[in-house]
């Protein structure tokens, strides 16, 4: 392991995260993988965190972690500087992700983006896509196998046990697995399965526009 | 059972629907919509609106809010049960064990205060609370995001049966378009003043209408669309081995 990667050993599994990485960490321990970080005092973007903000204002939240133009900063985030106690939860998610990109080297997510409205949650993957590329590192523990798709890497822990840490994409040719445990595939990757199996196309397309064309070419 | 908001003045514009019997109703929306407020006015008889709201006389309604922390009224578990069950006919301890199972909670959960519960144990507790006086009516606000697979097959199956079983009337206030496509009788696409469109679960077909409302399109919608735009017969399907089959009799003959 190098030594500006990041790393925590949960129960007997040691996990480690190398910087630029984006991870998914699914299965049946992820509120114990949590509570586990949260002991550590570990920052994590939980629901519960989305209610706890230290100022009044969005703008004065914002510039505890940041002395250049807010405004700015806002319209990047498509918000307005109100009372934190007037947003409603897909601002605070907003919010809260902007500050932790401010002020975090690595960023845990607990199963909160499905919370977005359909923009807001294509401009944060964007936004921590960007983050992504500046070497830092962001886990995403989530309920969602749809959200797996945008990661590099997919982590599943099940009854304490590390049944899988691969690429995203060969985590998820672990079909029966995934089914087992209750978390099914993702749908475009899922049809890609199927007509595989049919014998319609030979390798994966994870659009939806290149699935179709190569259909019909 | 019945509800019906006529002309009822929510922002500058007047609100008017009516739903009734056991049905599973979606109002989809963004977080800015009216979705919220619409919840609020079927459930609470106290706010001063114009227009009128009229509801059957013996509706009952039990209703899971977000945010989630607006369900609890005490601060251990249990008393939020206890409190809901005050002055009822029910055996509480009864009561409360059958409401848990329902959800799959372990009742060791009832020990500690709501605010050390997570996300999903929230959720699942919060529609325990709702379920507790036998509502006729129940309202899940933003209840399935962050739900695993599992979890949304598991509140299908509970939201079927309290339909067709025992005749309730479901009320889902959501933004997430691919479950409200897989279980709605009917659905209301709501912007931040309007109903803007409603229908059975086909009006998710509108695309353009859901980017503009900043709603998610359906994964299967989504396929569908670009898949009709080499073959315009083909026909909608609401589950993806339907899908498959259908691709297969379509083109699978050409490979």
């Amino acid at each position: 392991m190098q030594e500006d990667n990041y790393y925590f050993n949960y129960k007997d599994i040691n996990l480690y995260f190398k910087k630029g990485e984006s991870i998914s960490i699914l299965g049946s321990n992820n509120d114990e993988i949590v509570s586990f970080l949260l002991s550590k005092n570990i920052h994590v973007i939980t629901y519960k965190s989305l209610y706890e903000f230290n100022k009044k204002t969005v703008k004065e939240e914002i510039s505890m972690y940041y002395d250049k133009n807010i405004d700015e900063l806002l319209s990047e985030y498509n918000l307005s500087n109100k009372n934190i106690s007037e947003l409603n939860i897909c601002e605070r998610i907003k919010l809260k992700i902007l500050i932790s990109i401010l002020s975090e080297e690595t960023i845990i997510i607990d199963n909160i983006l499905s919370l977005l409205d359909d923009n807001d949650y294509k401009l944060i993957l964007k936004k921590l896509n960007e983050y992504n590329k500046n070497e830092k590192i962001v886990i995403n523990i989530t309920n969602n196998i749809e959200e797996t798709i945008f990661g590099n890497r997919l982590i599943i822990i099940y009854d304490d046990k590390l049944l899988c840490n691969d690429y995203t994409l060969i985590a998820l040719r672990e079909e029966k697995l995934l089914k087992r445990i209750g978390l099914g595939l993702p749908f475009i990757v899922e049809l890609n399965k199927y007509l595989m199996d049919y014998g319609l196309i030979n390798k994966y397309y994870l659009t939806t526009t290149g699935l179709v064309n190569e259909l019909w070419k | 059972m019945e509800i019906e908001f006529n002309d009822v003045g929510i922002t500058d514009e007047k609100i008017t629907f009516k739903i009734s019997d056991n049905k599973i109703y979606s109002f989809i929306g963004n977080s800015k919509s009216i979705k919220h407020l619409i919840a609020s006015l079927i459930y609470d008889n106290s706010i001063n609106i114009n227009g009128s709201i009229t509801k059957s006389s013996k509706i009952k309604i039990g209703y899971v809010k977000s945010p989630l922390y607006d369900n609890f009224n005490e601060k251990r578990v249990i008393d939020n049960f206890k409190r809901i069950l005050n002055n009822t006919k029910y055996n509480v301890d009864k009561r409360i064990e059958e409401s848990l199972k329902i959800v799959d909670i372990n009742k060791d959960m009832l020990k500690i205060k709501y605010d050390d519960l997570n996300y999903i144990e929230l959720k699942k507790i919060s529609l325990a609370l709702a379920l507790l006086n036998n509502p006729n009516v129940l309202i899940l606000e933003d209840y399935t995001e962050g739900l695993n697979n599992n979890d949304k097959a598991e509140l299908s199956r509970l939201l079927r049966m309290l339909k067709n079983k025992y005749n309730k009337m479901i009320i889902l206030v959501s933004k997430d378009t691919d479950y409200c496509y897989t279980i709605s009788d009917y659905i209301y696409l709501l912007d931040d003043k309007h109903i803007v469109k409603s229908g059975n679960k086909l009006i998710l077909k509108d695309i353009n209408l859901l980017k503009n409302l900043n709603l998610k399109i359906p994964d299967i919608i989504k396929f569908i669309t670009e898949y009709k735009k080499h073959n315009s017969e083909f026909n909608d399907y609401n589950n993806i081995l339907d899908l498959i089959k259908a691709i297969y009799r379509d083109i699978g003959y050409k490979r």
